[in-house]
Formats: C-alpha cells, sequence, structure tokens
C-alpha cells in the first residue's frame, strides 16, 4: 500500500517538472487524502461506513485495516466526513495547498478562518453513538415520590391527621376544625350517585325502612 | 443482498467498466480518472489509484470526454486506461505503473486504444488532415517506442459512435460496409491492412461479443434487422486475423451474448429474445463455422417489461445463468437447466428512478360505505326508513360475519387480511402511493408494508423537461372522496420516438387498469403545459386543460372551457419562455354560455430576466392549509401574516460585473407578475432547494466564501391590520413587510419538504435529507426569522427562542434512525385523518416511509397507553363506592340507634 502511495507521488512530481517545461496546456496535479478510522475491537464493523468529502463530492469506502485513501482530488479545502449509522466522527477540514501541501484543521462553521490544526493523517476516533430514540417513559413508584407535588399532598395528609392531636384544645378552634371537617361530610343535598343508580334499577324497597 | 457501495452522484461516481477477477473487481469510474478494487467478500476497498493530473482548461469541459479502458489480454493483470488526454496503467494489485501524458488539440483526439505483449497504442485522430495517429508505447514504461500515420477516410465526428477495438484491429462501420483495419503489433511489421465486409443494408450496431488473444467473435446488426456474428480468428505467429461467417438464423430483436469456461467443450453462445411477456432463449455450442446442440429455453415473465437493454450469459460451476436487464429498469436472473428455465431474481430497479409522486386515499369499507350512505336522502319520510335499512343491514352483516367466523374459522383469514390492506383504516393513515419512474413504469405502493400493489409498464414513455430536471405529469382525476365512483389518475407524457406526441394514460389507482375512454395518444397539438381543471366536471371528473405551443389553451375530454374553470373567479396562467428567459402572465377570459372547448390566451404581463437564467422555479403544495391568519404577539396584537396562494419562488443564477458567481431568489406573484420578494446571494453555488408554505419560504444553498451550506427563512407579513380578512386578492394594495434570517446548517442538504397536516393546526417540521443518508425533522420555530438577537420578556411569552446562527441537529430529531438512505432526490408529504399526523415518503435511489408529528401526538393515545389498568380501575371504583355506600349506611344507622 504504502509503495504505491510513494509511487505515485512520485509520478506526480516527475509530471509537474515535465508539464511545466513542456507543454502550454494547463495541468494542475491531483492529491491523496489519507486517513485511518479507529473502531472500538469488539464493533468492528466497517461495511456501513462511507467517508465523504465535500457531502458527497469524493466518496471513499474504508479498507479492511479502516485506514482509507481519497485520490485524485485538486487542491483545494474540503470538508472530510466519516459517516456510519452507528457511531459519530467528527468532521475534519482538510486544506490542500498549490504545493500539495495537506493540513488538517478542526471544522468551525461559524468561524471559518479560524486554525485548529489536527493531525494528518487523518485519524477518525469515535466520538460517540448517535442516540436516534427518546427514552420511553414508564411507571415507577419511585417517580411517585420524586414528584413535588406528592410531596405536598403527603404533608397535607400528614398535616391533617396529626394537627388536630397537636393543637391546644381550644374552643374557637375546635369549632373551626368542625367547620373544615363539615367540608368533607357529603352534602345532603347533593345528588348522590349511588341513590341515583338505586332510584334508575329499582333497589329492594326493604332497604328504606330500615335505613329511616 | 450482501453489501452495497454507493459511489458519487457526479461524474466521478459514473462507473466506465468493471474488470472482474478472483477476489475483487476493478472498477474505473469518473471517465477513466479513478480506478478502485473491491473485495467480493465484504465490498470493503483493497486499493485506489487516481490519475495524478487533470486538465484545468476550462473550454475543454464543453467537448465530451471520452475515455477508454482495456485489460491487457497478454497480460491480464494490467488495466490500461485512456483518459482524453491521460494515458496510464494499473495493475491488479494496485500498483501504478505509469502514467503519461498525450497532448490533444481540437482538431486531435485519442480515440482508441489498443494492447499487445509489448506496446499500448494509441490511435489519435486529426481531423485536419485526415490522419489516424497511430503511437506505440512501451507497455513497460510508458516510453513513446515510434508511431506512424495512416490515412482515415471515416467521419471525424463520429468515429467513435461507429467505430470498436478488438485485440490489435479497428472496426468501423460506414454505411453498409464494415472495414477491418489491423494496426501491426511490432516495429518491424509497419503494413496496415484494410479489408471490407458487406452488409445487406447500413450497419447499425458493432459489438464484440468475446475477445481472446487468439479468437474473438463480433455481431453486426443491420438497420433492416439482419444480425450476422462472424469469428475471427488469428494467424499462426503474424499480427494478422482470418474471419469467417458463423451460420446463425437470428431474430431482428434477438441480444446475443457468449460465455466460456474451463469445463465447457467449446463456447456457448446465447441468443435471447423478448416477447410480450415472455423470454426466448437459444444455447448452442460454436464450432468451426456452425452451432451445434441448440437448446431452447423459455421462460414467462411476470408483467411486461419490454425489450432486453443487456444481457450477460455466464455459467458459474455448470450452473447456466443468464442475468438481463430489460427497458423497464428490471434485473433478472435465470438460471437454465435441463428441466427449463426458472426465473431466480428479479428487482424493480426502476424504483430508483422516481421522478413523480402522489397519494390517494384508500377506499371506504362497506361499512363505513353504508354510514356514508345512511345520511343520504331528502326528506323526513326517506331519511328514515334509508337509516332503519342501513342499520337493518349493519346487524345482519355482523351476524353473517359472527357466522362466517364459527363456521370457517381462520380458513380465508388471509383473504380478508388482504382485502382489509386496502380498505381505508380509521384515520385515514394508510394510503396508496403512485410512483412514476423516468422509465415509464408506473408502480400503486401500499404505504403500511411498502408492498407493491400493482405496476405498468409504458414503452414508449418519456418525460416532460422542466427547467434542469424531467417531471411527468401526474393528477388525481377523481379522489377517492366519491365512494360510489372508483377513483382516477392521470399522467402524461411524451412519446419517446416523437417529442411531439403528447400521451394520456388514466388509470384507477387501486388496480392499475387503465380507463380506456380517458387515454389517449394523439393530441392535435403540441403541449407547452398542462394543469388540472378547477371545476369537476361529468361524474366528478376533473379534466386536464392544455396550453400549445400557440398560447391556446385545449381541454381534455374536449368539454366547454365554461364548465372545466370558474367563471366566478378569472383565471390566470403563466408560462415561461426558455429563449428570453421571461415568465409571461396570461389572462383567460370565458363566458359564461360560451360552449368553446379552446380559447386563445391573453398575455397580460412578462417579467424578463437579463444577465441571469432562471434554473428552477418552486411553488407551494396544492394541499397547503393556513389555520390562523395572524401570529398573536407577546402583547395581545396581531401581526397578520402575508398568505398570497398565487406566489411562486424562482431562482436565477448567473456572473456580475465583477466575474463574481451570484444567486438571485425571487417571490413572483402569478396573477399580477410582480415580485414581492428579491435577495441575491454572491458567491454561492446552487442547487438551492426550497420550501414555499404559509406565508414564508425557507431555501438551502452553498455558501463559496465561507464554505458552508447555509438557510435563509422569510416571513411576508401584512402588518399590525388586514386588508381583507374573507378573501385575498393579488389585487389589493398590499406591500408585504418582510423579515429575514439566515442560518448555518451542520449538513449539506439533498432535498427539502415542509410537513403537511389536515388542516394546518399543527406546527410545522422541515423534513430534511442530507448527503450523509439521514433525515432529519427540524421544527420550523428553528427557522424562525422572527427569533430575536436578545430575548426580551414580550418574546418568551410568544415562545420565541433567541437567535443563533448555528441550527443545532439532535440525533434524535433523525427519522430514519439506523436505516440511512442515500441520494435522495425528493419528499413528499401528505396529510392524514389525524391532524397531528403527516406522512412522509422520501424517494431517490432509496426510498423511505414513515410517519412524523410535529407537535407531538396530541390526538392520539400513546402506543403504550394500558387499557386494562384504566378500565379495571374504573370497574373497582364502582364496585367499592356501593360497598363504600353500604357500608357507610350502616354505620349511620349504628349511630341513629346510639
Amino acid at each position: 500500500m504504502s509503495i504505491a502511495i510513494v509511487c505515485c507521488l512520485f509520478y506526480s512530481i516527475l509530471i509537474i517538472i515535465t508539464t511545466s517545461s513542456t507543454t502550454s496546456t494547463n495541468r494542475a496535479p491531483l492529491y491523496t487524502i489519507e486517513g485511518q478510522i479507529v473502531l472500538p475491537p469488539d464493533e468492528n464493523n466497517l461495511g456501513d461506513i462511507r467517508i465523504l468529502v465535500d457531502d458527497g463530492l469524493y466518496v471513499g469506502i474504508p479498507h479492511v485495516d479502516g485506514t482509507f485513501t481519497i485520490s485524485g482530488v485538486p487542491s483545494g479545502s474540503y470538508i472530510v466526513s466519516v459517516n456510519s449509522p452507528i457511531h459519530i466522527f467528527e468532521p475534519v477540514r482538510v486544506d490542500i495547498n498549490k504545493k500539495g501541501k495537506i493540513r488538517a484543521r478542526a471544522v468551525n462553521f461559524i468561524e471559518p478562518g479560524k486554525v485548529t490544526i489536527k493531525k494528518y493523517p487523518l485519524r477518525f476516533e469515535v466520538h460517540s453513538k448517535p442516540n436516534y430514540f427518546q427514552k420511553r417513559e414508564v411507571y415507577r413508584v419511585t417517580d411517585l415520590f420524586s414528584n413535588p407535588l406528592f410531596l405536598q399532598a403527603t404533608l397535607l395528609v400528614v398535616s391533617l391527621l396529626f394537627l388536630p392531636k397537636l393543637m391546644p384544645q381550644g374552643e374557637d378552634l375546635q369549632g373551626a376544625l368542625q367547620q373544615t371537617n363539615g367540608l368533607f361530610q357529603p352534602n345532603p343535598n347533593m345528588p348522590d350517585i349511588t341513590d341515583w343508580f338505586i332510584r334508575l334499577f329499582g333497589a329492594p324497597t326493604r332497604q328504606r325502612p330500615a335505613r329511616n | 443482498m450482501r453489501w452495497r457501495k454507493v459511489f458519487e452522484t457526479n461524474e466521478y461516481g459514473k462507473i466506465d467498466r468493471i474488470i472482474w477477477y478472483d477476489q475483487e473487481s476493478v472498477i474505473i469510474s469518473g471517465q477513466g480518472r479513478r480506478a478502485r478494487s473491491l473485495r467480493y467478500a465484504d465490498g470493503l476497498e483493497v486499493w485506489q489509484l487516481a490519475a495524478t493530473t487533470t486538465n484545468t482548461n476550462s473550454n475543454q469541459d464543453t467537448v465530451a470526454k471520452h475515455c477508454q479502458v482495456i485489460k491487457n489480454r497478454y497480460d491480464p493483470g494490467t488495466i490500461h486506461i485512456l483518459s482524453d488526454d491521460l494515458l496510464w496503467s494499473v495493475s491488479s494489485y494496485g500498483e501504478m505503473l505509469w502514467s503519461i501524458e498525450i497532448p490533444i488539440k481540437s482538431t486531435l483526439k485519442n480515440l482508441f486504444l489498443l494492447s499487445t505483449s509489448q506496446y499500448v497504442i494509441v490511435g489519435s485522430l486529426d481531423s485536419n488532415s485526415n490522419q489516424l495517429q497511430v503511437t506505440y508505447y512501451s507497455k513497460q514504461d510508458g516510453q513513446q517506442a515510434f508511431s506512424s500515420s495512416l490515412p482515415w477516410s471515416f467521419n471525424a465526428k463520429d468515429s467513435l459512435n461507429k467505430c470498436s477495438t478488438m485485440n490489435n484491429l479497428i472496426l468501423c462501420s460506414n454505411n453498409d460496409e464494415l472495414s477491418i483495419i489491423t494496426i501491426p503489433t511490432t516495429t518491424d511489421d509497419t503494413n496496415v491492412k484494410t479489408r471490407h465486409i458487406k452488409a445487406s443494408s447500413k450497419i447499425e450496431q458493432i459489438r464484440i461479443l468475446y475477445e481472446s488473444t487468439t479468437r474473438s467473435v463480433i455481431l453486426i446488426k443491420s438497420d433492416n434487422g439482419e444480425t450476422k456474428i462472424y469469428q475471427f480468428n488469428k494467424k499462426e505467429s503474424t499480427s494478422e486475423w482470418d474471419f469467417n461467417e458463423l451460420n446463425i438464423q437470428m431474430k431482428s430483436n434477438s441480444f446475443i451474448s457468449i460465455a466460456t469456461d474451463k469445463n465447457l467443450a467449446g463456447q456457448q453462445i446465447l441468443e435471447a429474445s423478448a416477447n410480450d411477456q415472455k423470454l426466448n432463449f437459444h444455447v448452442s455450442t460454436i464450432n468451426e463455422q456452425t452451432l451445434t446442440n441448440t437448446r431452447s429455453y423459455s421462460v414467462e415473465l411476470p408483467e411486461n417489461m419490454g425489450e432486453i437493454e443487456y444481457l450477460a450469459y455466464s455459467v458459474v460451476k455448470n450452473t447456466q445463468l443468464v442475468t438481463l436487464r430489460m427497458q423497464d429498469g428490471s434485473l433478472l436472473v435465470i438460471k437454465l437447466a435441463d428441466n427449463g428455465a426458472e426465473l431466480i431474481l428479479h428487482r424493480d430497479e426502476a424504483l430508483s428512478s422516481i421522478i413523480s409522486v402522489e397519494t390517494f386515499d384508500l377506499s371506504l369499507s362497506i361499512t363505513q360505505m353504508r354510514i356514508e350512505e345512511e345520511f343520504g336522502g331528502t326528506g323526513m319520510f326517506s331519511m328514515f326508513t334509508k337509516r332503519i335499512s342501513s342499520q337493518v343491514s349493519q346487524l345482519i352483516s355482523f351476524f353473517l360475519r359472527l357466522m362466517d367466523l364459527f363456521t370457517h374459522g381462520n380458513r380465508n383469514r388471509d383473504y380478508l387480511d388482504k382485502q382489509a390492506a386496502l380498505v381505508r383504516d380509521e384515520f385515514n393513515l394508510n394510503k396508496i402511493l403512485i410512483v412514476v419512474t423516468s422509465v415509464g413504469k408506473v408502480f400503486g405502493i401500499l404505504t403500511q408494508s411498502g408492498g407493491i400493489l400493482w405496476k405498468n409498464f409504458f414503452p414508449n414513455f418519456a418525460p416532460f423537461e422542466h427547467f434542469n430536471a424531467v417531471h411527468v405529469p401526474l393528477f388525481h382525476i377523481r379522489s377517492a372522496a366519491h365512494y360510489t365512483h372508483e377513483p382516477l389518475a392521470s399522467i402524461v407524457y411524451r412519446d419517446r420516438n416523437s417529442l411531439h406526441d403528447t400521451h394520456i394514460r388514466t388509470f384507477n389507482p387501486y388496480t392499475g387498469d387503465l380507463e380506456n375512454n380517458l387515454t389517449t395518444s394523439s393530441l392535435p397539438y403540441h403541449v407547452k403545459r398542462v394543469f388540472l381543471s378547477t371545476q369537476a366536471v361529468d361524474e366528478f371528473c376533473k379534466v386536464l386543460l392544455f396550453v400549445d405551443t400557440n398560447n391556446k389553451i385545449h381541454t381534455y375530454p374536449p368539454v366547454p372551457l365554461s364548465r372545466a374553470l370558474s367563471t366566478t373567479i378569472p383565471t390566470y396562467i403563466y408560462l415561461f419562455d426558455k429563449s428570453e428567459q421571461a415568465f409571461v402572465g396570461y389572462y383567460l377570459s370565458i363566458d359564461e354560455n360560451d360552449q368553446k372547448t379552446s380559447t386563445n390566451l391573453k398575455e397580460v404581463w412578462r417579467v424578463s430576466f437579463q444577465n441571469e437564467e432562471v434554473i428552477n422555479i418552486h411553488t407551494r403544495l396544492s394541499s397547503d392549509r393556513v389555520h390562523s391568519a395572524g401570529i398573536v404577539l407577546g402583547d395581545r396584537s396581531v401581526l397578520y401574516k402575508y398568505t398570497n396562494p398565487n406566489l411562486i419562488a424562482v431562482v436565477t443564477e448567473g456572473i456580475d460585473y465583477q466575474k463574481v458567481p451570484f444567486v438571485n431568489i425571487y417571490l413572483l406573484d402569478t396573477v399580477t407578475g410582480s415580485l414581492k420578494l428579491s435577495h441575491t446571494h454572491k458567491r454561492v453555488k446552487s442547487p438551492v432547494h426550497i420550501v414555499l408554505s404559509e406565508n414564508w419560504i425557507v431555501y438551502t444553498y452553498y455558501n463559496q466564501r465561507y464554505r458552508r451550506y447555509e438557510a435563509v427563512s422569510s416571513s411576508l407579513f401584512e402588518g399590525e391590520a388586514q386588508y381583507n380578512y374573507s378573501t385575498f386578492s393579488s389585487f389589493d394594495p398590499i406591500e408585504p413587510v418582510i423579515q429575514s434570517k439566515a442560518y448555518i446548517l451542520p449538513y449539506g442538504v439533498n432535498a427539502i419538504q415542509v410537513t403537511t397536516t389536515e388542516k394546518g393546526i399543527t406546527s410545522r417540521d422541515i423534513i430534511m435529507a442530507t448527503p450523509n443518508g439521514m433525515l432529519i425533522e427540524i421544527p420550523w420555530i428553528l427557522f424562525d426569522p422572527r427569533r430575536p438577537l436578545d430575548l426580551t420578556p414580550m418574546d418568551r411569552e410568544e415562545g420565541l427562542i433567541m437567535y443563533t446562527p448555528e441550527i443545532m441537529v439532535n440525533f434524535e430529531s433523525v427519522i430514519n434512525y439506523y436505516k440511512y438512505v442515500y441520494n435522495i432526490r425528493g419528499i413528499h408529504t401528505v396529510a392524514t385523518g389525524l391532524e397531528s399526523t403527516s406522512i412522509v415518503f422520501a424517494y431517490g435511489l432509496d426510498l423511505f416511509f414513515t410517519r412524523v408529528f410535529p407537535s407531538r401526538i396530541f390526538d392520539q393515545l400513546k402506543d403504550d397507553f394500558d387499557f386494562m389498568i384504566i378500565g379495571w380501575s374504573t370497574v373497582a371504583f364502582v364496585v367499592g363506592s356501593f360497598v363504600a355506600k353500604r357500608f357507610a349506611s350502616i354505620h349511620q344507622t349504628k349511630k341513629a340507634w346510639k
């Protein structure tokens, strides 16, 4: 592999020299972007990975060992991104100058002029795994406890149960408590659903005298 | 499918030739500029090499580039590639052997590439002197050894189409004559020999069926349908060849392929021909002059697939396999065995070339139809009887179904399931997708399963050109709403052979059956534009309206224009004149009593573009609904939207006086011809993808200056007051207030679309297909041009988000999860019966279908909603209340006794 690249570079140099001296046609040299994808050893699945240069201007396919080459690229600035449905890799901007010098830097869309140099040949490591799914909410008892409303409710219940016992047995307070108790007493004027059902389905009439 | 590798969509990814080896194959793409080797086992790359220089002369791009790739017959591990002016050789194990340049001029073209055991020979044609320069390069290092030239008597322009190369022969056809030019292979022998074969009529095609260092077989096809096969044998120790005709009788439409295998005694020749829905094969062994052991096979095809386009015959481990590509894009693999031929693989590859999509609602079920009928009728008595009778019939059918269930059990379950698949579900979520592909095959696809319901192939199909793309008009002639009539869809396309002829095909979208009354191949005018009538005419059918090249409007089927179009609302039509780069608006005046079926158009406005070229237009979706006329601001005042339904977006491209490329976006009112919005972007590259909906537009482009993808969002508002709250007219003197913001996108864009819901109440999401295979759902509020730079409490009250230039994409908004889809060309969205739900269908190389919920599921229960718990707890409460009541009454009685 490395021999081939050396060869190819050698020829490109050779051709630059010959073309500049002999012909008048404008010929621009083409370069090769190289890099390596490093996957965790247990997930060594390179089959789904595509390397995109400038969103598909050039498409690379990884080799067995995770390295890749994208050849035939003229000088310029490109974004090299490694795409896989199961891994996220950070894209890298690769600048190839007119002399064929290649440098890599971090992609920064907001400040395109900012230069944060990265290593070349490129090395892509798994940044994180994409999370496509929202976690489904499941009912758990602990959720109930963590709810602030539940805390309020328990506090209220506790205070209802224990406050009357802690309170001094003041006459007026007792009255007030009785009034509040009255709130929870069934209102005799309210139509009651059980009564309604009984009336509707004609419950045994003997209950009525028993109650009175 | 074991693996798949998707190459570039541009020229660089176009495959020129594939050379097959034992373990891997070498793929030459990009017109001979790149060679890469892929392993068969897993599709991973073994090596990649590319040409080391490129020609930057810009005027060269206009000339069609030409490339030839050959495998050296004497050294099968070496591949020679001639790419325009570059000649390079690679070895099959990934070594760049050498690369040289051969200068070309406009009059000098490198056309032919031949190889021998010692030399690589390039034939370059000098059209000035009509000479073919034959240059010999050393196979080892590419050094030029010597050159010679010979007179060339053929037309310089189409030499490439009419000539083929084979070993050291150049075969050229000239009318009814085939010339065989022998190029000498060694330096001592410089004699160029030319011999001729006469055909009975003009030669159409020369194909090389088989090529080896000592034997070759070619096919000559004449335009009268006569096909001849010649066998070439190399003479001992010379570079000359003998040839003789093979005695074979062939049909005019048959294809030929030859297979060789070590195990085979000789070569086998396969003749294949398509006949309606049948493929016929004849396999023979080639002897000296004749064919022996002819065996015939035939295989019945499941549908009409047109003619054969490509044929390959191979013998793998004693199994005879035939691979075919048909005219309709189908890929077929057929196994030939002693007991006959068998179709072992059929793939509809046409589905990767979809150009038009429409969705149809499924039909109502019988019970749903009865319910619809129940509320029909007029008068109290008839309504009452209808209601009673339909309810009785419902009861009867319920009992019949119960009986059926008891007697037959699950036996006819499959049949019922199949029937149920075609019936509309409760919320109208499942639909039928009608897709038209560029090869002329139309599919009906069920959305719930993706299964193909029916397919129709129209052999003489050619799509219309639409700016820089192709399209086929596809219309709902009659929708599924009229349950008593079957729905109808129409497509309009041109004839492949005579592009001025227009065909109309009308079919039932549920079955694909053609409706012959509304199908025609002969319109007496040349169609410029086609659209659908606004009003239904007979039996709820709409009619097609055609504008011909003389700016006359016609109806099909011929009905009076006054019935097809509204006479109360005036009709305006716009057309685009490509030669003048102008949009022209026409007014159509219809008299109510007029019975004319065609009339002339009157020009009312004209918008022409100078120094810029219109590259695309974009219209809003016909299903676009606007629910609210305004936005309630934080201070409880209302900002009214400018919702002009007549707007179209126009994209133009050009180069300004400083040689800076620019892209302009306009919003054009197609009734008045006025421009409501115009944006200029300098140093920007198309393609521009647009979404136009309600009162806003979002478009994306590539910014060359900052080398990033950007999106611009603009909204149009009437202001604090509304001019006319009931109806909108383009003639109202409203000057819309425009608000715009630009955003940076994290990925490139292949296609973009907005979600559609039934009433337009649900908030909008933008669906974006990216080149890396994702479909991303981005809420429109992230693109809102009113996002403030600093957030005031009032903005917060309104629900605005603070402006950030970058649009952040969360992976949770990727709607295709792990199933990445590549090279998406379009996205189709449809509303469903549920307001929260929109259907998304993305098409391109891959197809993807899903449902999205832009405002979450607000009108449905969750999937995991526990009906049991709710049901049982309700029962428990009722029972509990009875018990408690009893206890309470006992308690009270006891209390009363105290």
